[in-house]
């Protein structure tokens, strides 16, 4: 029979729940380390071997009253700041946002298999892609060019048509109509795409290569361009994360609990596609961060979406940050394409964790 | 005094009306056990008094309408245990009685002193201390069923409505959540609501019995005045016996060869 204690009991031997607050700063700090040293990693090792110490004596000499003279010549310079530093910062970006995206996507849907590809991302911003390479078309607006501008409207264009779909259905009550809007868009999308592509064989290359993705860069521009949107697609999903963990447990219970589902969802919904589309309209579509970088933070034992956001945020932009190193590197002065080295990397490193992890799913 | 009061209430599921025109009211503090064959009603109605559902007529609590009040100080009053309650399999359990204290946090913010103080009187009172850091997915049957509820009175309610709290249990485990739910009410004068299927259970523990058949109200009164042969086997369609005992307990056996015509309430 149960013994339920009084009031009075509970009093003399009550226990008290103690803040979590500070452990959870100490694991940020430790991905914030991560981020850093990955992308010092990133700023230092290049094919054309400059000496880390060089670049900090660089670094030094652009801080005044240390009185420090850089030797760099004007080529090393311009190789460290204006190719690697951009490349290695756009590479944090586009990997911190596809794993934020894909972790609340995961979330959201209450599905482990979710991406941030889910809702037809992938197969608009292809189309748009596709569109403006085969047809040549060169303008700029606002200092962007044509096919990053496309892949853009054509991720947004493709999830507003999904969540149309997905809503008339199922009255915006159920994800999984959700989801199979997102599949009808992207088998229809992927069909014009394809017909493109087959009626203009000789830019097939270029759209290939678009499809497998890059973080290169010619500079600061494309970074500048995906900054604003990273920032608001982060914002927004770092304050939902209590909110998620409410999600969790349902559309009923979070809704008993006084959660706005429908609201909730729309507000995740149209930040990872704010974000993922700039991405992708930056860097084409690399797979496999999105999916991964929240399991192996999961699998390392975090579950509450408070902290799994943020953290796969900087576990996903300091994967992408050494993926791109060895994509530049291995085969210097080629490159092997990021979306390969995601996978070839990312696969065994994820089977790795799922192994040794003690934490049962 | 009229806790929960239910005018004209009709409830449909998409395209279906699954509760007609039902008037019925609970008082505070007491326990009012919602009985009735599969598909009558009992979980649908359940979903509308926590307002999950849309409904015509009127749902009122303290002479207010349920679906005139703020989500949060709706959630802040009534508590939901659900049927098979979805479990996030990796969440610790003191985490998971936490999201109970939704309703009393900003949307965007954390919890403070105040919330802690409230899940760790719940661990105390329901004694999870000794699971409060196992995963969820680690739980027995009777382990779950008292976390769910440690959620539900995180949200500090005063009415708990509770769909078939006792299925998939032992029935150590179905008397041990019942007794416990028993004294909550009284210590919190919680008004209870739950739906069943356990006729014997529900008699031992409840102040009134509603019957629910095909959608409407068969038969509402104590378990003495409800439980009765010629009520039950009209609504359930089975042959059957109920035996009283001298302390009032109530038994309810099926005869073992149902009868030819089949259950006439049972649409599922």
């Amino acid at each position: 029979m149960t013994v339920v204690t009084t009031s009075r009991e509970a009093l003399t031997r009550q226990r008290t729940l103690p803040r979590t607050h500070w452990r959870d700063v100490a694991i940020l700090g430790v991905g914030v380390m991560v981020l850093a040293l990955s992308m010092l990693a990133g700023l230092f090792i290049g094919p054309a071997g400059v000496s880390p110490l060089a670049i900090i004596e660089d670094l030094g000499s652009h801080i005044p009253l240390l009185g420090i003279h850089s030797h760099m010549s004007a080529i090393d310079s311009a190789i460290v700041w204006q190719l690697r530093l951009p490349r290695v910062v756009l590479g944090a970006l586009v990997g911190g946002v596809l794993a934020i995206c894909g972790a609340a996507y995961q979330g959201i849907f209450r599905n482990p298999l979710a991406d941030p590809y889910l809702l037809g991302v992938a197969a608009g911003a292809g189309l748009g892609a596709t569109i403006a390479i085969v047809f040549a078309i060169d303008i700029t607006f606002l200092g962007i060019h044509a096919l990053p501008m496309l892949a853009f409207v054509g991720a947004v264009l493709a999830v507003a048509l999904a969540y149309g779909i997905g809503r008339s259905v199922g009255a915006g009550r159920s994800s999984s109509t959700l989801i199979l809007g997102g599949v009808a868009v992207a088998a229809l999308l992927t069909a014009f795409q394809t017909f493109l592509q087959q009626q203009h064989a000789q830019e097939l290359q270029q759209v290939y290569n678009w499809i497998l993705g890059t973080v290169a860069t010619a500079g600061w521009s494309q970074v500048l361009t995906m900054l604003p949107y990273a920032i608001v697609a982060i914002g927004v999903l770092v304050i939902h994360g209590r909110l998620l963990d409410v999600m969790g447990l349902g559309d009923d219970a979070a809704r008993a609990l006084g959660v706005r589902t429908t609201q909730v969802r729309v507000a995740v919904i149209t930040a990872v596609t704010i974000g993922t589309a700039a991405a992708v309209a930056v860097s084409g579509l690399i797979g496999f961060v999105g999916l991964i970088i929240p399991h192996v933070v999961r699998l390392v034992g975090v579950r509450s979406y408070r902290l799994l956001l943020p953290l796969a945020m900087l576990f996903g932009a300091s994967f992408l940050v050494l993926c791109d190193l060895v994509a530049r590197t291995v085969l210097a002065p080629s490159e092997l394409p990021i979306g390969v080295v995601t996978a070839v990397i990312g696969a065994p490193c994820f089977a790795f964790v799922l192994r040794t992890s003690k934490v049962s799913e | 005094m009229t806790h929960i009061a239910l005018k004209q209430v009709a409830i449909q599921r998409g395209n279906r009306r699954v509760v007609h025109t039902l008037t019925l009211s609970v008082a505070r503090g007491e326990w009012l056990s919602v009985i009735g064959p599969n598909g009558a009603g009992k979980t649908t109605l359940l979903h509308a008094l926590a307002a999950l559902l849309p409904i015509s007529g009127e749902i009122a609590v303290e002479g207010t309408s349920l679906h005139a009040m703020s989500r949060t100080v709706r959630a802040q009053q009534i508590a939901l245990v659900q049927q098979d309650a979805d479990l996030p399999a990796g969440m610790r359990v003191v985490d998971y009685v936490m999201l109970g204290r939704t309703p009393y946090i900003s949307h965007f913010g954390r919890e403070g002193a105040d919330d802690r103080r409230v899940v760790s009187e719940v661990l105390d009172q329901l004694e999870l201390w000794d699971f409060a850091s196992r995963p969820l997915g680690h739980l027995s049957g009777g382990e779950r069923q008292r976390v769910v509820v440690a959620r539900a009175l995180a949200q500090e309610p005063n009415i708990l409505l509770l769909d078939e709290p006792t299925t998939a249990l032992d029935l150590g485990r179905q008397l041990h959540v019942l007794d416990l739910v028993r004294s909550l009410q009284r210590d919190r004068t919680l008004t209870v609501v739950s739906a069943t299927h356990d006729l014997t259970l529900a008699a031992a523990y409840a102040d009134q019995l509603a019957l629910l058949s095909g959608g409407y109200l068969a038969a509402y009164g104590t378990p003495q005045e409800v439980l009765t042969t010629a009520i039950l086997e009209e609504h359930y369609g089975v042959s059957l016996r109920v035996i009283r005992d001298n302390d009032g307990g109530i038994a309810v056996i099926p005869h073992r060869s149902p009868m030819r015509n089949g259950p006439r309430a049972d649409r599922t």
